[in-house]
């Protein structure tokens, strides 16, 4: 009975997901589907370590532009397929995420936060720097030639169906290390990292191994960000904007949550779209604006964020008509 | 006479970091809270020095003055707002609630006033001083000026008024300054208001000398991170020290490397102090993790 209980809310929520495609044939609220899909797969992947493992990155968009650019230019200088490009993008990633958790040891909070802001420009610039690879400022356009193995689609349901495996991947993963020993070792080092190692884990590899999952999914998202937008400049895929919003979205559906930054994605990036759409280029950076309240306002006064606030609302209110109707 | 050119440079280019950092470094040192907003901060007072130039044609200095009480006022309503509620809070409060704000300021610059470079035509922008063959950029070097006048009087102020040895006195230890009937709340947000307008009068300073746009607070932001990690948080006099290395190190990179990977150094710079001397170098050790300090 328990586990039903647990499992069926899981398991509606897959086919609500993978039905939420068919709902449309319209190439607007499909672009909205993907989007959810891809921002809520990257949100998902920051909150393995941000949310889990207490290390607030705001540096994940160096793994997203280290992803976008691996596949894009292997699959533009030697036609390699991005499927096999983007993990190429992946273990670079890795690798990369592995110096980033060793300044996790040294650094603390707001300093962690920062070094990763500094490393992530780091490669921004380097990005912008070295044009005759990376197409510099310019930016990089992928010639669009359709077909399976070149991960290119004519119709936005396919990109919508791959999203949503690339999102189901993140969080299956993210359920797992829930329930694993990793997951309580994780949620240890957030809340109390001395006593964790105290009581004997080992504090290091733990993040390491946050961090280099994190990381490879967060890149197989900037792969699949190229191959359905198939333009890229540095400015954007290595931005500090872009790791806020990954961070952004966690937060305000719930650190810690396998299904906090999905609701988050489900609730923010409609919101960006429906307002360009609605008010035009005048209103670019106006979605920023109200992002930036509700962050502020989540963290201040929603800490939990809103999977948990509401819940607790929920059993609060239920409790209180129990009350009621036994009393 | 090249390298002598670049000292110059790259001290003037120091001064003007100094001057954005101090106010960082101030807030920092009292409230114990990153302002992951600063440089936006800094944005709005380039935009003020615009706007007032440009509709009522205040010269870029006198601005300086005529918009400090209003810096004054905006950083004591974002203290109530937004840092008091931060204070005491885990590491998800203190750095997201000013990485919001950071968001609003920077896109609501964008909406208001659109992503143009806008620039202040005025006789003093690109004034410069020859002196043997050396050039001085005047706006820069009224900038050096302010900073060392700004860093000079907070540490006057920080050792010598009432008012600065309480905030020295919270600092040290926030239980036996609260015992000794210093009103923290107050504390905190005199320090606020002070650091605001100091970045404040640093957007007003370097107005003539930048182009204005909404993102530029970021790579200024980021900087004066940079700057009072590297002088030890919460120490004046190693946040202007701080600058002069960090407008040294950007000069020569640039002349001897390449000028588009000028900021890559830095940011390394930064990363390695971060790892291996945390605590700056005029910092005390452990500062920048526990709570007590000394304001210097």
């Amino acid at each position: 009975m328990r586990s039903i209980r647990s499992w069926l809310p899981r398991a509606v929520l897959i086919v609500l997901l993978s039905l939420l495609p068919l709902s449309t044939s319209n190439n607007y609220y499909m672009d909205i589907i993907v989007q959810i899909f891809m921002w809520g797969a990257a949100a998902s992947a920051w909150n393995i370590v941000g949310g889990y493992a207490g290390q607030l990155s705001l540096g994940h968009a160096a793994f997203f532009g280290i992803g976008a650019y691996t596949s894009s230019l292997l699959f533009i200088a030697f036609g390699l397929s991005p499927w096999i490009g983007m993990l190429a993008g992946g273990g670079l990633s890795a690798l990369f995420a592995l110096l980033v958790g060793y300044l996790s040891v040294r650094l603390r909070g707001p300093f962690f936060a920062l070094a990763t802001i500094a490393l992530a420009e780091v490669l921004q610039i380097l990005a912008i720097y070295w044009r005759d690879l990376t197409g510099g400022g310019a930016g990089l356009l992928l010639p669009f030639k359709p077909g399976l193995v070149n991960f290119m689609f004519e119709s936005k349901h396919t990109y919508a169906y791959v999203g949503l495996g690339f999102l189901l991947a993140v969080l299956v993963v993210t359920l797992a290390i829930e329930r694993s020993r990793l997951g309580y070792y994780l949620v240890a080092i957030r809340e109390e990292e001395d006593a964790a190692r105290a009581l004997g884990v080992r504090v290091l590899r733990m993040k390491l191994v946050a961090i280099v999952i994190s990381a490879f999914f967060t890149s197989l998202v900037g792969s699949f960000y190229a191959q359905y937008i198939l333009w890229l400049e540095p400015p954007y895929a290595f931005s500090l904007e872009l790791s806020t919003q990954f961070a952004l979205m966690a937060i305000i559906g719930g650190l810690g949550t396998w299904v906090g930054p999905l609701l988050g994605a489900v609730l923010i990036i409609p919101l960006a779209i429906f307002l360009r759409a609605w008010l035009g280029a005048a209103a670019s950076g106006l979605y920023l604006v109200f992002y930036g309240m509700i962050l502020v306002i989540v963290v201040l006064f929603m800490r939990q964020g809103i999977v948990v606030e509401t819940r607790q609302a929920f059993r609060r209110w239920m409790t209180g008509h129990r009350q009621l109707v036994s009393g | 006479m090249v390298y002598l050119q670049l000292v110059v440079s790259g001290l003037l280019l120091g001064g003007v970091y100094a001057l954005i950092s101090v106010g960082l470094t101030l807030i920092f040192g009292v409230l114990r809270v990153v302002n992951f907003a600063h440089g936006e901060f800094l944005m709005v007072g380039m935009y003020a020095a615009y706007w007032l130039f440009q509709l009522w044609h205040v010269p870029t200095y006198l601005s300086a003055f005529a918009a400090l009480p209003a810096f004054a006022v905006f950083g004591a309503v974002i203290y109530r707002l937004v840092i008091r509620r931060t204070m005491g809070q885990g590491d998800v409060v203190q750095i997201f609630a000013t990485v919001g704000l950071g968001l609003i300021l920077q896109n609501a610059a964008l909406v208001l006033w659109t992503g143009d470079f806008r620039t202040i035509r005025s006789s003093y922008a690109d004034a410069i001083w020859r002196i043997g063959g050396i050039q001085i950029s005047v706006p820069l070097l009224v900038a050096f000026v302010v900073a060392v006048a700004v860093t000079g009087i907070l540490f006057v102020f920080l050792n010598r008024t009432l008012e600065g040895k309480a905030m020295r006195a919270v600092v040290q230890d926030p239980i036996a300054a609260l015992a000794m009937a210093i009103n923290l709340d107050r504390v905190y947000l005199w320090t606020f208001t002070i650091g605001t307008c100091c970045v404040g009068v640093a957007g007003i300073l370097l107005a003539p000398s930048y182009p204005i746009f909404p993102a530029i607070g970021i790579s200024f932001g980021l900087v004066s991170f940079v700057v009072v990690v590297l002088g030890g948080m919460g120490s004046m006099v190693g946040a202007f020290l701080g600058g002069l290395i960090i407008g040294l190190v950007e000069v020569f990179s640039g002349f001897f490397v390449a000028t588009d990977l000028k900021q890559a150094f830095y940011f390394l710079v930064f990363v390695l102090v971060l790892v291996l001397r945390p605590q700056g170098l005029f910092g005390q050790r452990g500062a920048e993790m526990v709570g007590f300090g000394r304001l210097t």
